[in-house]
C-alpha cells in the first residue's frame, strides 16, 4: 500500500513537473514569436523613414543640381512607385504579387539613390554644403538602419527556428502548431546572386 | 569568426567564474563563522571557567546555539556591506553626470546618435540615452546604468572626432553587447560581493582601532620619556600575550581575545577580498570578449571593431582624464582599459583584435597615421592654448595683488582708530593727500588703505558710530557728483559694510542674469575689446545663469552699478565664485589689468563678500 502511494506520488510529482515545464517551453515559444514579429514591424518603420526622407534630400540637392533634373525625377518617381507598393503589401500582407512588387520597387528606389549618390560626388559645392552633408549622413543612417532591421529579424528568427527545432521544445512546437518563420533575402534575383564579372 | 560560438563559450565561462566567486564567498563567510565561534570558545574559556582549558568539542556540546548563530553573524555581515555598496549605484544618467558628460545633442553628434539608433535596431536593446565626454580627447565609451530600460552609453570626445563611422560603430555596438548581456547588473553583483568580503576586513580593522589607537599613544609617551624603541614592544607585546600565560587576570586574556578575533578578521577580509576581486577580474574579462563578439553579431562587420582597437592601441601613451575614484567604479565598463595588464578587467588589445580578425595588430598602422598626426597636432594646440590663457592669468594676477605696499607705522597706527579711520576715508573720496603717506600714492594702497579703515570702523565702531561714518561718506559722495571707479568702490563699500542691513533672501541665478551681464559689460567697457570680453565671461557664465543675455548694457552712472551690486548679494556661493572668475577672464583678456578694472573687481568682490584685490 505504501508502496503503492509513494510510486503514485512520484508519477503526479513527475506529471505536475513536465507539465510545469511544457508551460514553461511554450511561453518561451511565445516570446520568441513576438520578438520576431516585432522585429518585422521595424523593418516597415525604417522604410516609412527612407520614404520620408527622400523629398528633403531631392530639395536639397536640387539648388546645385541644375544639370541633372532626370536623375531627380527618377528618385522622386520610384520614391513615390515604393511607397504606393508598401501601402499596397500592407493592405494585402502575405500576397505573393503585392511582396514581387514591392521587393522590384524596393530594388529600383536602392539603385536610383545608388546613382543619386554617385552623381553628387560630382559636385563638390553640393558634398560641401552643411544641410546636404545632414540629408546624406540621415540617407545612409537609414540604409543601416533597414539593412540592421533586416538583421534582426533574422536574427530573432533564426532564434525562434532554432528553439523550434531543437528537442524537447520541438514537441511543444508540434503540438501546439508553431509554424517554421522564413527568413528574410537580400534579393529574389538569381542574378544578383552569382559572382559579379569584372573584366578589364 | 563564429561569433556566436564564442559568445556561447564567454558566456559559459564567465558563468563558470561566477559560480567559482561565489563558492569562494561562502568558503569566506564560513571560515568568518569559524572566527567567531573560536571567539565565543575563547571568551567562554576565559570568563566561564577562570582560565580553564574546554574542550572544543565540550564547548560545541554545552553551547548548540553558537556555531549556527556565528555563521549567521557572518553571512549578515558580508550581505550588509555588500547591499551597501549595491545601494550607491546610481541610475544610468546619475553616473554620466558624476563624470561631467553632457548629453548628446542631435544636430551636433548627429553621427553618433544616428550610429546609437542603428545599433539599438540592430541588438533589438531599447535606445539608451547617449553621452559625450568632452574632456576626454583619447578613444574610449562606456555603459551605465541598472538594467536594459535604464541604461546611458558614454563616447569620448576623442572617439567622435578621430574614429571613422565603422569604428565608432564597433565601439558603440560593444558597449549594446554589455548593455544586451546585463554586465552592468551582473558586475554591480560582483563589486557587491568584494565589498561584502570588504567588510569582514573592515570589521577587524575597526575592532583593532582602539588598539592601535592604544599602542599609538604609548609609543608617544615614551618617546617623550626619552626610553625609545622599548615601550611599544611592550605595549604591543600587551595584545599577543593573551594567549593563555597562566596567572594573567581574565580582564586582560579577554583583551587578548578581542585583539585576536579582530586580527583574524582584518586578514581574512582583506585575503577575500584579494581573491575575490581577481575572481571579479576574470569574469569582466569574459564579459568584454562576450561584449566584442556580440558586437560584430549587431554589425557583422568585426573590421571595424578591430580597427577601432587597433587604433587605441597606438595612443598607449595617453591618459584618460576621468575622475580618479570614479574610474575605479566604472572602468570595467570602458571600451578599452586604462591599465594594460593582462590580469585588468580588460583582455589585452593584442588578444581582443587576435580573436575579431584574422589580421595581426598593426595592419592598419599606415591608415591611422594621418588621424594620429592630426590627433597630436589638437593636444598641442590644447596645450599652447592652455598656456597662453595660464601665462595671461599670471600678468593680471600680478598687477591685482601687487604684494609690495607697505604702509607706514604711523598710518599703520591712525588705522586702528576708529575716528582717524573716518577722516581718511573721507579724505581719500575727496582725494586730498594723506599726511603721512610720502609721494604719490598707487590705487592700490589707495584700496588697502579704505579697506582697512573700513574694517576698523566695521569692527570697533558702534553701530551708531558706523551709520554716521557712512552717512558722511554718502554726503561727500553726493557733494562730489561724479565718482570714479575708486570712488565707487569707497562708496559700494561703506554703504554694504558700516549700515545694518536685512539679511538676503537667496534668488535662482538665472533671475539675476541681467545684473550680472550689466556688470560684466561694465567691467569689460575698461579693457581694449569689450565684445570678445564679454563673450568670453557669456560663455562661461551661461552654464550657472542657465540663460546668459549675448550682450548687455554696461551700467550708468555709480547709482545704477551699485544697484547690481546689491541685486547680485542675493547669488548663492557657487554663482558668486563664478562670476568673479569670469570677471577676472574679462580683465585678463586684453593681457593688462588698469586700475579701474581693477577698482570694479574690487567693488563687485566686496558686494560679493570675498576679498578685494589690494
Amino acid at each position: 500500500m505504501i508502496v503503492l502511494t509513494s510510486v503514485l506520488c512520484a508519477v503526479l510529482a513527475l506529471a505536475v513537473l513536465s507539465a510545469l515545464w511544457a508551460v514553461a517551453i511554450y511561453n518561451g515559444l511565445v516570446v520568441l514569436r513576438n520578438r520576431y514579429k516585432n522585429a518585422y514591424s521595424q523593418i516597415d518603420v525604417q522604410l516609412k523613414r527612407r520614404y520620408d526622407l527622400i523629398p528633403n534630400l531631392v530639395e536639397t540637392a536640387k539648388g546645385y543640381l541644375k544639370h541633372e533634373r532626370e536623375t531627380l525625377e527618377a528618385v522622386t518617381r520610384a520614391r513615390n512607385q515604393a511607397a504606393g507598393a508598401a501601402a499596397a503589401l500592407s493592405k494585402a500582407p502575405g500576397d505573393a504579387g503585392a511582396t514581387c512588387a514591392f521587393s522590384a520597387a524596393e530594388a529600383g528606389l536602392a539603385g536610383v539613390l545608388a546613382r543619386l549618390m554617385a552623381v553628387v560626388e560630382k559636385y563638390p559645392e553640393l558634398k560641401a554644403d552643411a544641410q546636404m552633408s545632414r540629408v546624406s549622413e540621415e540617407l545612409a543612417s537609414t540604409e543601416n538602419r533597414i539593412a540592421f532591421a533586416r538583421q534582426h529579424y533574422n536574427d530573432e528568427v533564426t532564434a525562434y527556428n532554432t528553439r523550434r527545432e531543437v528537442f524537447p521544445s520541438s514537441v511543444v512546437a508540434g503540438v501546439f502548431n508553431f509554424p517554421e518563420a522564413s527568413l528574410l533575402e537580400a534579393t529574389q534575383s538569381d542574378a544578383e546572386r552569382s559572382a559579379p564579372q569584372v573584366k578589364f | 569568426m563564429d561569433f556566436y560560438a564564442q559568445q556561447e563559450a564567454a558566456r559559459r565561462k564567465s558563468i563558470w567564474l561566477t559560480s567559482v566567486a561565489l563558492l569562494f564567498a561562502t568558503f569566506v563567510v564560513a571560515a568568518t563563522g569559524f572566527v567567531f565561534t573560536v571567539a565565543a570558545w575563547g571568551a567562554c574559556i576565559v570568563l566561564k571557567d577562570g582560565g580553564r582549558l574546554l574542550g572544543y568539542a565540550r564547548f560545541m556540546e554545552l553551547h548548540p546555539t553558537v556555531n549556527p548563530a556565528a555563521y549567521l553573524l557572518g553571512f549578515v555581515v558580508v550581505l550588509f556591506s555588500g547591499l551597501w555598496s549595491y545601494c550607491r549605484i546610481g541610475s544610468g544618467a546619475a553616473v554620466m553626470r558624476l563624470v561631467g558628460a553632457r548629453k548628446a545633442r542631435h544636430i551636433e553628434d548627429q553621427t553618433l546618435v544616428n550610429v546609437v539608433e542603428e545599433m539599438s535596431i540592430a541588438s533589438g536593446v531599447d535606445m539608451p540615452s547617449v553621452w559625450v565626454l568632452e574632456a576626454d580627447d583619447g578613444v574610449n565609451a562606456f555603459a551605465a546604468g541598472r538594467g536594459e530600460g535604464d541604461s546611458a552609453v558614454c563616447v569620448s570626445a576623442g572617439a567622435l572626432k578621430y574614429l571613422v563611422r565603422d569604428e565608432l560603430q564597433g565601439v558603440v555596438a560593444h558597449e549594446f553587447g554589455h548593455i544586451l548581456n546585463g554586465d552592468m547588473r551582473l558586475n554591480t553583483h560582483l563589486v557587491a560581493l568584494v565589498e561584502g568580503l570588504g567588510g569582514i576586513a573592515g570589521l577587524g580593522r575597526g575592532m583593532l582601532w582602539p588598539v592601535r589607537k592604544l599602542i599609538a599613544k604609548l609609543f608617544r609617551q615614551d618617546e617623550d620619556d626619552a626610553s625609545s624603541g622599548w615601550g611599544w614592544r611592550g605595549g604591543g607585546g600587551g595584545g599577543g600575550r593573551g594567549g593563555g600565560v597562566p596567572g594573567c587576570g581574565p580582564a586582560i586574556l579577554l583583551v587578548g581575545v578581542y585583539i585576536i578575533t579582530g586580527c583574524a578578521l582584518w586578514v581574512l577580509g582583506l585575503v577575500g577580498v584579494f581573491f575575490a576581486r581577481i575572481l571579479q577580474r576574470a569574469v569582466s574579462r569574459e564579459r568584454e570578449f562576450l561584449a566584442d563578439a556580440a558586437a560584430v553579431q549587431f554589425t557583422r562587420n568585426p573590421e571595424g571593431l578591430a580597427d577601432a582597437l587597433r587604433f587605441t592601441r597606438l595612443l598607449k601613451g595617453f591618459r584618460w582624464r576621468w575622475r580618479e575614484a570614479f574610474a575605479a567604479n566604472v572602468c570595467h565598463m570602458f571600451f578599452v582599459e586604462e591599465s594594460w595588464v593582462e590580469s585588468g578587467t580588460h583582455p589585452s588589445v593584442a588578444r581582443r583584435v587576435a580573436r575579431l580578425s584574422r589580421f595581426p595588430l598593426s595592419a592598419n598602422d599606415a591608415k591611422f597615421s594621418e588621424r594620429l598626426k592630426k590627433l597630436n597636432a589638437d593636444r598641442q594646440a590644447r596645450i599652447a592654448e592652455n598656456y597662453e590663457r595660464y601665462q595671461r592669468r599670471q600678468s593680471v594676477t600680478r598687477v591685482l595683488s601687487p604684494q609690495s605696499i607697505v604702509l607706514p607705522d604711523a598710518l599703520n597706527n591712525q588705522l586702528t582708530n576708529v575716528g582717524k579711520s573716518g577722516a581718511i576715508l573721507c579724505a581719500l573720496l575727496r582725494g586730498e593727500p594723506i599726511a603721512e603717506w610720502k609721494g604719490p600714492m598707487p590705487v592700490a594702497a589707495k584700496r588697502l588703505i579704505a579697506n582697512r579703515a573700513i574694517s576698523t570702523i566695521q569692527t570697533w565702531g558702534s553701530e551708531a558710530v558706523a551709520a554716521a561714518w557712512s552717512a558722511k561718506v554718502d554726503s561727500v559722495a553726493r557733494d562730489k557728483g561724479e565718482l570714479s571707479t575708486f570712488d565707487l568702490v569707497v562708496w559700494c563699500a561703506a554703504r554694504r559694510r558700516l549700515r545694518r542691513s536685512p539679511p538676503r533672501p537667496f534668488r535662482r541665478a538665472e533671475l539675476l542674469s541681467d545684473e550680472a551681464a550689466a556688470v560684466v559689460a561694465t567691467v569689460a567697457a575698461y579693457g581694449a575689446h569689450p565684445a570678445a570680453a564679454y563673450a568670453l565671461a557669456q560663455k562661461r557664465l551661461v552654464q550657472m545663469f542657465k540663460t546668459f543675455p549675448a550682450s548687455a548694457r554696461p551700467c550708468e552712472g555709480a547709482r545704477e552699478f551699485a544697484d547690481a551690486l546689491d541685486a547680485l548679494r542675493s547669488l548663492f556661493s557657487p554663482a558668486k565664485h563664478e562670476l568673479l572668475m569670469a570677471l577676472r577672464d574679462v580683465i585678463a583678456e586684453d593681457e593688462v589689468a588698469t586700475d579701474d578694472e581693477a577698482n570694479c573687481l574690487a567693488a563687485i568682490a566686496d558686494a560679493l563678500g570675498a576679498a578685494w584685490p589690494a
